[in-house]
């Protein structure tokens, strides 16, 4: 009954949200630590792949294991390992693990179809920030503005996941659901919201700061770019005697690869800018691509005349929408016009023959008295008046007279 | 404080937007249900269209449509419903903006019945809450389902014995006034029946055929009494059913045919009765009469209305088939009174179980028993 596919995609959905959500929890706790301790870069990055690697083998533990005994136990495992190997001490690590514990309790206690977040995410930048405040650390601040986007975001997203999550277990009973159709308008209205709150995040950080604003970003992407740049250099040192990593210029306070320096060695340059063209092509590739392949399956969906569940699909021509809101602008008479007033007379009339509950929206003024017997209730020539009158307001298209009114109201009492 | 002003911004966007999206989610949404034919017959498969309409920009990612309809009509297909004392059907839709979607379903015609669809509901969940936002719809399709027909052996040879009845109790008067066709001249016609100008065109003289003055009627008294200690539904259905049958055999020999019944007529609450008729057209409006008959209403007893027949002075060229099962004596007395007066009449009783042997048949009366 299920479609298997969409179940099955849903449910990865949700798996890569918790992940998301951990390895954001998980590494912004590694780099407040490594701030705070001020810890060289070198041991903030490694920190940060040691929690990240945490995050998921939680993640592996939160899919597999339900006996809550075991989950406890597995993740003090864990949270164990990390302080044996902490780059930041063991004393710090220990904060770590009680704070993985906490985290992996807390989601298994919620027992929210392992979904992340709650809405005490969105306070944890917030607190972040003001540590920052209080111990003046600019670079935390910075932090917690991104983390701030990314918990907002990741938010959405869950609140969006748990709407459609209903919608599919209470229409997994049925036939004939346009899974497909669904899934895509859904993520269509999901980046919406979310390109229009980064775009909006954008202009006010720029609106309000703009040129810290993109130093801080250029530094960022930099300082990302330099870690992967420094990778790439070790590997080619350890596969090649092309390059000497003990030639690398290094800060020699906290170890930080300085780029100006070492990028005057030509091969350095070369690598470096080989680099950032593959960087520059590959985003943009993949986002072209992505847009592509979404915008061409949009448009053959747009295009169809038969969907897949066999329902005909017709595009409204332009005619018809204007028909619709032409009809729409008419206007309806106001309250206490004469032609509102002859009708509530009339109704009330309708309605004093006892069975006004039998007549339809389509029936005309004569069938309306026949079948609420409303005629019985007078005499017939009171009620062939009435009938008149109403007939002459409600379709004559002319002015009603008050005269008309006064009328129709004597003979309805 | 940056750190503050995102959040807020971006918070009160998402409250602008999503209140943008539930205001403008019912505008422009119509929803259509109709049945493609009017009237099918027992068993017969009907096809219900159901239309959703999208008329503005804002595409709905999740349509959940509901409606109900009587027990009596049966989806084929039907993983989309719950039975309870009614068939629920839900349906799921997903709209562009500006798009029509038409979704076809089979319908079994179970029972005989008027039925209509008065309203559905359309519910759309919100984007990121479990809320969801209602609106309902009025319609007014109907489908009648007329009685099935029997075809059984019993009943095929009371038709064939009325028909036969009927047209030998034809008049030998005819009537100059009518013109019913043309044949070949045999001497014994007179002359004024020639027709010159067709004996012209032949190779021999042509002699107009009348009318006869007198036409025939067969009136159907169907009885829908409920008499018994137990309410056996399918004996007045059989009953309908054989007044259907008959009425069609009637009709397609050119018999002039009406109906009376104490049953009530579910729209208006009169008795179902229909005017005597023989047009093709007729056998159509005699079947959703008998549709429209609900046996849940309560039903004047049909002694005192086989009596005023007695005093209805058209009558008297008229042939009676009563249908009832109710062979009490009250009914046996006024039919064989009607039976004597009025020159006899047919009386078929349908039997669900083996009818009892050795049945007092008073004067008057033709008795048959069908099997339903």
């Amino acid at each position: 009954m299920y479609d298997e596919r969409i179940m099955l995609a849903e449910g990865k959905a949700q798996k890569a949200l918790r992940l998301l959500t951990n390895a954001l929890l998980y590494v912004s706790f590694s780099t407040v630590t490594g701030v705070l301790l001020k810890a060289p870069a070198g041991k903030k990055v490694l920190g940060a792949v040691l929690v990240l690697l945490a995050a998921g083998m939680s993640e592996v533990i939160q899919e597999k294991v339900s006996r809550l005994w075991l989950f406890a136990l597995l993740h003090m495992a864990v949270a164990g390992v990390l302080c044996l190997t902490a780059p930041y001490g063991r004393t710090a690590f220990i904060f770590f693990g009680v704070f993985i514990m906490l985290l992996a309790m807390s989601s298994h206690a919620r027992r929210v179809r392992h979904i992340h977040p709650g809405l005490f995410l969105l306070l944890y930048p917030l607190v972040i920030y003001l540590i920052a405040l209080f111990v003046e650390n600019e670079e935390l601040k910075v932090f917690a503005i991104f983390l701030e986007i990314a918990v907002l975001a990741l938010y959405l997203i869950y609140r969006n996941l748990v709407s459609m999550d209903r919608t599919y277990v209470t229409a997994g009973r049925y036939v004939r659901v346009p899974y497909g159709k669904i899934r895509k308008l859904n993520t269509a209205y999901l980046l919406i919201f979310l390109l229009g709150g980064l775009a909006v995040s954008f202009l006010l950080a720029i609106f309000t700061d703009g040129e810290r604003f993109f130093t801080i970003v250029g530094d960022a992407v930099l300082f990302v770019m330099a870690c992967i740049f420094y990778a790439v250099i070790w590997i080619i040192s350890h596969l090649t005697p092309w390059v000497d990593m003990t030639a690398v210029p290094r800060d020699s306070g906290n170890g930080r690869l300085l780029l100006d320096e070492a990028l005057q060695n030509p091969l350095m340059k070369m690598i470096w800018n080989i680099l950032m063209t593959v960087s520059y092509i590959l985003i943009i590739t993949l986002v072209l691509l992505f847009l592509f392949r979404y915008l061409k399956s949009f448009y053959r969906e747009f295009k169809a005349t038969r969907m897949e569940n066999g329902d005909q699909r017709i595009l409204l021509k332009r005619r018809e929408r204007k028909e619709k809101s032409v009809r729409v602008r008419e206007r309806r008479p106001g309250y206490f016009s004469n032609e509102a007033r002859a009708r509530r007379l009339y109704v009330r009339y309708i309605r004093s023959g006892g069975e006004s509950d039998k007549v339809l929206p389509h029936h005309v003024p004569e069938e309306i008295e026949r079948i609420s017997h409303a005629r019985e209730m007078r005499d017939p020539e009171s009620a062939d008046k009435i009938h008149y009158l109403y007939e002459k307001i409600r379709y004559s298209g002319k002015q009603t007279e008050s005269g008309d009114l006064q009328t129709l109201r004597k003979e309805t009492g | 404080m940056l750190i503050l002003w995102i959040p807020l911004v971006l918070i009160v966007m998402y409250i602008i937007l999503h209140a943008v999206f539930v205001f403008l989610w019912p505008k422009g949404i119509h929803v259509e249900l109709d049945f493609k034919q009017r009237k099918v017959t027992e068993g017969q498969e009907a096809v219900l269209l159901e239309t959703l309409k999208n008329n503005k920009f804002l595409p709905l990612p999740v349509i959940r449509m509901q409606f109900k309809l009587d027990r009596g009509l049966q989806i084929l297909e039907n993983e989309n419903v719950t039975v309870s004392d009614t068939v629920n059907v839900v349906e799921y839709f997903s709209v562009f903006g500006w798009e029509q979607l038409v979704r076809t379903q089979r319908v079994l015609a179970r029972k005989r019945g008027y039925y209509r669809i008065r309203t559905s509901g359309v519910a759309v969940p919100e984007l990121f809450s479990l809320r969801e936002g209602y609106l309902e719809f009025t319609h007014d399709t109907e489908l009648v389902v007329c009685p099935g027909l029997i075809e059984t052996e019993d009943l095929a040879v009371v038709c064939e014995q009325l028909i036969g009845e009927m047209l030998s109790r034809r008049r030998i008067f005819e009537d100059v006034f009518t013109f019913r066709g043309i044949r070949e001249y045999v001497p014994t016609d007179p002359i004024s029946s020639i027709n010159w100008k067709a004996s012209a065109k032949s190779s021999g003289y042509m002699v107009n055929l009348r009318d006869y003055t007198v036409g025939q009627e067969v009136r159907i008294l169907l009885d829908l009494d409920n008499t018994k200690e137990r309410f056996i539904t399918d004996i007045f259905e059989g009953s309908i059913r054989i007044a259907a049958t008959v009425a069609g055999s009637f009709i397609d020999n050119h018999i002039m045919t009406s109906l009376v019944t104490n049953g009530r007529d579910v729209l208006t609450g009169q008795e179902a009765g229909v005017e005597a008729g023989s047009s093709a057209e007729h056998t159509g409006t005699i079947g959703e009469a008998l549709a429209r008959i609900d046996l849940g209403m309560a039903r004047a007893p049909f002694a005192q209305r086989i009596y005023e027949e007695l005093l209805d002075p058209s009558g008297e060229n008229v042939a009676y088939l009563l249908i009832s099962s109710d062979t009490g004596d009250v009914k046996t007395a006024a039919a064989s009174e009607l039976g004597v007066r009025r020159g006899g009449i047919y009386w078929v009783c349908p039997v669900v179980e083996d009818p009892p042997k050795g049945r007092f048949i008073p004067d008057g009366i033709e008795f048959y028993e069908v099997r339903v």
